[in-house]
């Protein structure tokens, strides 16, 4: 193969990367490609110019399996983002979960044995959720299991760019997939509604986390940002 | 540097966060173009997941040179979906002969309306420059993974001839794209 002329290897590489060569002829490029780092950068950029199409294509949602199927295919993808690896982050939250829970109960105590709020249904389980650097609560919340629903307030919420939110997950488990409970306020307070699944699960969930997500919340049905927080459900 | 840039170059550091953001950004285009070339919707979803596999593990590779970020990782996901294509012709699960009649109704559309971006709109403006046959090769080879043979079956014309065609067609597009 003569590759001095340019008119000859830029139209051989361009047919390689049209997918035109195929074949002894197709396999023979590929060696001569391993050689002569001129000819796979010729293919790159045929493959530029061609594929700048894909800019104009009308874009199809896939799936939300694909990109589970994707972590699944990669070690530092799976720790990262499947509920196996929240679950061994979690352990690492669980000094500071005491201490938000200590907070809590005493919260639950004087909601309910304070002044003002007599008729406040007891919660059956309740969560601080706190900034890990400065130990300030940013949420609490109470579940009301006879009401269907979490309540939500926001103490010292982070601050989120308007196009993200904070989305609330319940971790059912080990090696169980996190189960989204909502969005979370980015401030004052919030009822999420609960089904009765969710609420079954939530009574014997290993935790909870909260991510950073689009606006709107995750648009595969699983956490997709980095986990901001975590905090333990603690039953009163 | 755009957004996706800076997520493709921070997943070559192995960021996670990072390349969740790409796959958010990114994957229903990618997804369109597996489509595109392969049809059925199970096909499209493999070729789509291992692409990102793909784009995963090689993200370290992508710099500035290679074009832009979508583009490349665009090459990666039609690649993918040619071999998965080349798999289906051996296993004869498609007939390359096949689907060939239809393939004119098309038209030349794929790239007609797929100018967007300035590199598409320039690969717009140079195929414009190529005789009709010209470009028709190069659309159904891009769009179907044909090779010569296939071509000159579903063009019902002699090799050599669509040799000739593709072969000119891309000496004629690179020119004018360098020019």
């Amino acid at each position: 193969m003569k590759f001095h002329d340019p008119n000859r290897y830029e139209i051989l590489a361009g047919e390689y990367a049209l997918g035109t060569l195929s074949g002894p002829a197709r396999r023979r490029f590929e060696r001569y490609m391993e050689y002569y780092p001129f000819l796979r950068r010729a293919v790159e950029t045929w493959e530029a110019r061609f594929n700048s199409v894909v800019e104009g294509l009308e874009p199809v949602e896939p799936p939300p399996r694909i990109w589970e199927q994707v972590c699944e295919d990669n070690p530092e993808l799976r720790r990262r983002f499947e509920p196996k690896g929240l679950w061994s982050d979690l352990r690492i939250w669980k000094p500071l979960a005491l201490f938000a829970s200590a907070l809590a109960v005493l919260l639950v105590v004087y909601l309910n044995f304070g002044p003002r709020v007599p008729e406040l249904a007891p919660p059956s389980q309740v969560a601080m959720i706190q900034d890990p650097k400065s130990a300030e609560p940013a949420f609490l919340l109470t579940v009301v299991p006879g009401e269907k629903r979490i309540k939500v307030t926001a103490m010292k919420p982070p601050e989120t760019a308007a196009d993200k939110s904070l989305e609330l997950w319940m971790l059912p488990g080990k090696d169980q997939a996190p189960v989204s409970l909502g969005l979370l306020p980015k401030s004052g307070s919030a009822e999420l509604p609960l089904s009765e699944e969710k609420l079954k699960v939530l009574a014997g969930a290993a935790g909870l986390a909260v991510s950073l997500e689009p606006r709107g919340g995750s648009p595969t049905g699983a956490p997709t940002g980095p986990v901001l927080f975590q905090a333990s459900l603690y039953s009163i | 540097m755009t957004q996706t840039a800076e997520q493709l170059i921070r997943s070559g550091r192995g960021d996670t966060g990072a390349f969740a953001e790409l796959y958010r950004a990114t994957s229903a285009h990618l997804f369109a173009l597996a489509l595109r070339i392969l049809r059925r919707r199970e096909w499209a979803e493999e070729a789509l997941q291992e692409g990102f596999s793909k784009i995963w593990r090689h993200a370290s590779e992508y710099d500035r040179q290679k074009g832009a970020p979508l583009t490349w990782m665009g090459s990666i996901v039609r690649n993918t979906a040619l071999d998965r294509l080349r798999r289906a012709k051996r296993e004869s699960l498609i007939d390359p002969e096949g689907p060939i009649q239809n393939l004119q109704d098309e038209g030349l559309g794929p790239f007609d309306q797929a100018a967007q971006g300035m590199e598409a709109k320039a690969l717009q403006r140079c195929l414009e420059t190529l005789t009709q046959e010209q470009r028709e090769s190069l659309s159904l080879a891009y769009w179907r993974g044909l090779t010569h043979m296939e071509l000159a079956a579903a063009l019902k014309k002699p090799l050599g001839t669509v040799k000739t065609w593709v072969r000119r067609g891309l000496d004629q597009l690179r020119k004018c794209l360098e020019g």
